[in-house]
């Protein structure tokens, strides 16, 4: 079915998955964490009993951990929207939204391990989506 | 690799920073390895700054950290230095594979190597910490030793 769209001679990745296609996976991802991290901060904010109770975190408090988790999930939408237009430099704004966001979910972590480490492990595919498959497609001639 | 690649022509289209690929390119880039460096690089600084924090972290605040865990070896400040030095290391072998040379690349899975069994002796003092680093350092060694290499080939 996609032979008859591509060009002849299209060669695919070793994975077998089309740059672009990981590049899509990766805004989609991008979303989806920007959502979840909105949410997350949101609930922080708002001192959710959701989280460990008197959790020790590397500074400050909750409240201001929520205020940079809810900004970053702003960024990361951003950069959902961005990636899909294709520009070089909204790629690399994605690769340094979703790399910043890894950091900080790790510092984050005391408050709900369990999430913060899955939106870790989102962030890392994203950089890789990005870095590994985005180079090729995303450059405009 | 596909023939008539010029390596050097387009290590320096790579640098310049205007294209990563020469025109014609098709979506095996994945192939040559551009990308899997940039990904390793990345991950490098990513997992070099945090072993920093986490080493600066056990150093100054130790409330933060298992209390009365017990270390392989030594206390939660010396580990909190151990880690802080390998991730400098991590750092400066991020920065040194910009240069593009093979001894950068193999540079990189030693500091990665070394933070991953780091990490995991450091294990006990916050166990969430110590596992991404260690899965983020495998990452980076599987990226540098499987994919990186045509790229830097001959350099």
């Amino acid at each position: 079915m996609a032979s008859s769209v591509e060009p002849a001679g299209t060669r695919h990745s070793p994975t077998g998955i089309r740059g672009e296609d990981w590049v899509v996976a990766g805004c989609a991802i991008l979303s989806f964490a920007g959502i979840l991290n909105i949410i997350d901060g949101a609930l922080a904010i708002g001192g959710s009993r959701v989280y460990t109770r008197n959790a020790v975190y590397v500074f400050s408090d909750l409240n201001t951990w929520g205020w940079i988790i809810l900004v970053l999930g702003v960024a990361l939408i951003a950069a959902a929207r961005g990636v899909l237009r294709g520009s070089e430099l909204w790629r690399w704004f994605g690769v340094a939204a979703a790399s910043l966001n890894a950091l900080a979910q790790l510092l984050f972590v005391q408050s709900y391990p369990l999430w913060s480490v899955a939106m870790f492990a989102l962030d890392v595919i994203v950089v890789y989506a990005l870095s590994v498959h985005g180079g090729r497609k995303l450059t405009t001639p | 690799m596909a023939s008539g690649y010029d390596v050097e022509a387009d290590l320096g289209r790579a640098r310049s920073g205007n294209r990563y690929y020469p025109e014609g390119a098709d979506y095996d880039d994945a192939a040559r390895g551009a990308g899997w460096l940039t990904f390793a690089t990345i991950m490098l600084a990513l997992s070099g700054t945090f072993s920093v924090i986490d080493g600066i972290v056990a150093v100054s605040k130790s409330k933060f950290f298992t209390p009365n865990a017990v270390y392989v070896f030594s206390d939660l400040k010396t580990w909190g230095w151990i880690v802080l030095i390998l991730g400098v290391l991590e750092l400066v072998a991020a920065g040194a594979i910009f240069g593009g040379s093979q001894l950068a690349r193999w540079f990189g899975i030693v500091a990665a190597g070394l933070n991953a069994l780091g990490q995991l002796l450091f294990v006990q003092g916050y166990p969430w910490w110590s596992a991404a680093a260690f899965a983020v350092d495998v990452v980076i060694i599987y990226a540098l030793a499987a994919h990186a290499g045509p790229r830097l080939r001959g350099r």
